[in-house]
């Protein structure tokens, strides 16, 4: 059907287009797979979209693309077993082995706080929020115990909402990307006329610190910095 | 003894008659073949210098000859005679039981040339036996003598031509011949180093062999022997024998010269008498003149990035030697440039980076070979390429430059791209020995399935949830405004009262109301008058058990109620009062009125 679609030159709608990209990728077309879920993106960030958009860009070898898109699928549904799978596949394949190793303790913390999207930790926050405020001014006013260990609770709640809120605001704060380049060398000033300090490879996740011109300051984790050309990178929440 | 002596008159008679047949037949033979001569001429060389002496021998051959007289020589205007000798030979052959005598007789004659030009020796006549025969002309081509020649010593006839004393200088040396003065850095150039001489050479050997600094020499050829050829140089005749042939490749630009090089000879001052072989002989150093060559350098612009160091013309081919490879083994790309230049000074051609590749310097090798026109063959370039992971891998194309001295200007030559797949790599298979089962490979988890419907979540936060946070705050102040209101009320009392004053108030008239329309006066005014009192009461917290009318007064001014209106209350509490007490006193009593006037004074307290 959506071949028949587009052999008449009709343009497919997001859902028709991301049906077809299944197809495309069934069929090992995943060239074509990549065009079509990027055309499904025009409806705007669907989970699955951007997931199914890493996977076809991971079977064209595309690495860096890929863990971008992996990465937004995961800011939208977190706890999907599949995205986190498909991240670390990819993050394992990419040239620059990332030597700093997180704490245990960093870890849990890390999927303690990642368990909601940041939309959901959002709403949950602002809903555990209010019922806290009902008990508190029941409590207020009537003076059980019951009311105020209930509100003590949903304030608990509203408190880790607000937690994760906070970390997924800080993680795009610190304006991640990734580079999306084979290969491309980091310099140590804005200008290709500097000293090259550090190559990169396609897929290494860094954070911009700066923006001059043409060329984005960047960090690597544990690993040290220097600038390069904006076109080599994309960053991960725009 | 008797039987000899009585024999021998007939034994001498035989004797006679055999040697008669025998002289008989010998004379027949004589006769028969007596007349068949074989007569020629030749010269011992065709090309001579002006007034250089030459040799013409005129051979006679035949069998039995018994006496052959001198050919008569024609007419030689072109040259003059400068002496002759003859020489006689005979051998004899016995061929199938026949015997024969054969008969050489060469009559030699020195000439010497008078013009220059091509000259002709006529044809030589010889008369024997009643037969002429001639010779077949000889053509001379005469050339300009040698400096410093001798002039030729005219020798008497019947003696050997006398040995002229040759200067060296000019005459042999060693010549040093570039094929191209002005050549690209890289462009080989072939030297033929050679020996020219106009003197019989019987020995010789290097004594400064060519070391040729500044160039990458590739051997052509290496003489182990002299080998002479006639040639003509500046008019002159020259016996020339090469001795090496090299291609030269020069390293860097400037102007480069090849250094002289030197050989001593062994020279044989003989003449051409060849059947002299007693010659005086002189040995020699011969130092040929160095030899300048001009390199260019390679121009600077409009020079390729892709340029390998590869001057000449060259093809390129590059293959891969797989297409799939497993366990992360290493396929080799191998890129070969071959053509004619210097093929051993190509560098190696840069392969684009790739990710995921860890591509080796190569192998190289090369196979060139030197021949008459430069140097040809190939240089092969064997990367090895080793995957880091597992995918499908396209290596871009490959391009190198060189440079084309012909026609001054540097080409590119492209191969590729090339594909290849790699599964397996060792370094991507987490092997789960804990469970026991046996992991075959790995791979991304596949994609999501179809949908009825695009769940389409923005990326950015919500706004509402702000809308309950402010409702959640004004919920806790309000709750607080609240407690603190009930508690105020059951503190104080004054505080209580008033609250509760307006709705009592309310409660009162209506109930007063009631009774008016009852047309209960008596209670109604007693009802209305608990209500004023008790309204005041609640409002201003005053005790209003047995209130006196001056106690009123006095409540409302300290109020601060407006006069008016503290005066309609007087006047309501009276009426009243005297509705209640003392109905007779008031005339005209309308408690609706009263009602309303209360109502109305007490709104505006």
């Amino acid at each position: 059907m959506a071949t028949l679609m587009l052999v008449l030159g009709v343009a497919l709608t997001p859902l028709q287009a991301y049906n077809h990209g299944n197809t495309l990728y069934a069929q090992k077309d995943y060239a074509a797979a990549v065009s079509a879920y990027e055309a499904a993106l025009e409806a705007g960030t669907v989970a699955a979209v951007h997931y199914n958009l890493g996977n076809a860009l991971f079977k064209t070898g595309r690495i860096g693309r890929a863990i971008l898109n992996y990465r937004r699928a995961r800011y939208l549904d977190p706890r999907d077993s599949d995205i986190a799978t498909n991240l670390n596949f990819a993050r394992s394949y990419r040239v620059d082995k990332m030597l700093a190793v997180p704490s245990p303790l960093a870890r849990v913390l890390d999927d303690v706080f990642h368990q909601l999207s940041r939309r959901g930790a959002a709403v949950l926050a602002s809903v555990s929020c209010m019922l806290a405020a009902l008990l508190l001014a029941s409590w207020i006013v009537k003076r059980w115990t019951a009311l105020a260990i209930a509100a003590s609770l949903c304030a608990l709640v509203a408190m880790f909402g607000l937690i994760t809120q906070q970390v997924w605001a800080s993680e795009i704060a610190e304006r991640p990307a990734v580079i999306v380049v084979p290969e491309v060398s980091a310099l140590s000033g804005p200008g290709e006329e500097f000293k090259q300090i550090l190559l990169l490879h396609d897929g290494t996740e860094l954070r911009i610190r700066e923006a001059r011109g043409d060329y984005r300051l960047v960090q690597i984790p544990g690993s040290g910095g220097g600038w390069v050309r904006k076109d080599a990178l994309e960053r991960v929440y725009r | 003894m008797k039987t000899l002596a009585r024999l021998w008159p007939a034994l001498d008679r035989a004797v006679f008659i055999a040697t008669a047949v025998l002289l008989a037949a010998i004379a027949v033979t004589r006769v028969a073949t007596a007349g068949e001569l074989q007569f020629s001429a030749s010269v011992d060389q065709t090309t001579v210098g002006l007034g250089e002496q030459f040799q013409v021998t005129l051979t006679v051959q035949g069998e039995d000859m018994l006496s052959v007289p001198a050919p008569a020589l024609p007419p030689l205007p072109d040259f003059s005679v400068l002496g002759s000798t003859s020489s006689q030979s005979t051998s004899i052959s016995i061929i199938n039981g026949q015997m024969k005598k054969q008969a050489t007789v060469n009559f030699i004659y020195v000439l010497s040339a008078k013009h220059l030009g091509k000259a002709t020796i006529p044809p030589c006549k010889l008369a024997y036996q009643g037969k002429n025969y001639e010779s077949q002309p000889i053509e001379i081509e005469v050339v300009k003598a040698a400096q410093g020649q001798a002039a030729p010593l005219p020798s008497q006839p019947g003696m050997p031509p006398s040995r002229a004393q040759v200067p060296l200088e000019g005459n042999l040396y060693l010549s040093v011949i570039p094929s191209r003065k002005t050549v690209y850095v890289g462009e080989p150039v072939t030297v033929e180093v050679s020996l020219c001489t106009r003197f019989q050479i019987s020995n010789g050997g290097w004594a400064q062999m060519p070391t040729f600094e500044g160039f990458w020499a590739e051997k052509i050829f290496d003489a182990d022997k002299f080998d002479f050829q006639r040639r003509t140089i500046d008019g002159k005749a020259y016996g020339v024998s090469l001795l090496k042939k090299v291609a030269l490749v020069p390293l860097s630009p400037g102007v480069t010269a090849i250094k002289p090089m030197a050989m001593n000879v062994v020279v044989a001052q003989s003449s051409r008498d060849f059947f002299d072989v007693f010659g005086s002989t002189q040995t020699a150093r011969i130092e040929s003149k160095p030899v300048t060559i001009n390199v260019l350098p390679l121009p600077e612009n409009g020079r390729p990035k892709e340029f390998t160091g590869g001057v000449g013309q060259f093809t390129m081919t590059a293959s891969l030697d797989r297409a799939t490879t497993t366990n992360s083994d290493p396929l080799n790309l191998t890129v070969r440039m071959s053509g004619s230049g210097n093929i051993r000074m190509i560098g190696k051609p840069e392969l684009p980076a790739m990710a995921g590749l860890k591509i080796l310097d190569p192998e190289t090798k090369d196979d060139a070979h030197a021949s008459g026109d430069g140097v040809r063959g190939s240089k092969a370039f064997r990367f090895p390429i080793i995957p880091q992971s597992d995918g499908k891998y396209v290596i871009a194309p490959i391009e190198v430059a060189y440079f084309d001295p012909q026609s001054k200007s540097y080409r590119t030559l492209k191969a590729g791209p090339f594909e290849f797949s790699a599964s397996g790599s060792a370094t991507n298979a987490p092997l789960t020995e804990a469970t026991g089962l046996r992991v075959l490979g790995t791979d991304i988890n596949y994609i999501k399935p179809d949908a009825s419907a695009l769940a389409v979540t923005s990326m950015d936060p919500p706004w509402w949830p702000n809308l309950l946070y402010l409702l959640s705050l004004g919920m806790v102040g309000s709750a607080l405004w609240y407690r603190g209101h009930s508690e105020r009320l059951m503190s104080d009392r004054g505080y209580a009262r008033k609250t509760r004053s307006s709705g009592l108030v309310k409660q009162r008239l209506k109930q007063a109301e009631k009774l008016l329309r009852k047309h209960d006066e008596k209670t109604f005014y007693a009802a209305l008058t608990q209500a004023v009192i008790g309204y005041l009461g609640d409002r201003f917290n005053i005790e209003t058990h047995a209130m006196t009318n001056e106690q009123l007064r006095a409540a409302l001014d300290h109020n601060q109620v407006r006069p008016e209106t503290a005066a309609a209350v007087i006047e309501i509490v009276d009426e009243c009062e005297i509705a209640r007490f003392s109905p007779g006193m008031l005339e005209h009593r309308d408690p609706r009125r009263l009602f309303e006037k209360t109502r109305d004074t007490l709104g505006r307290i």
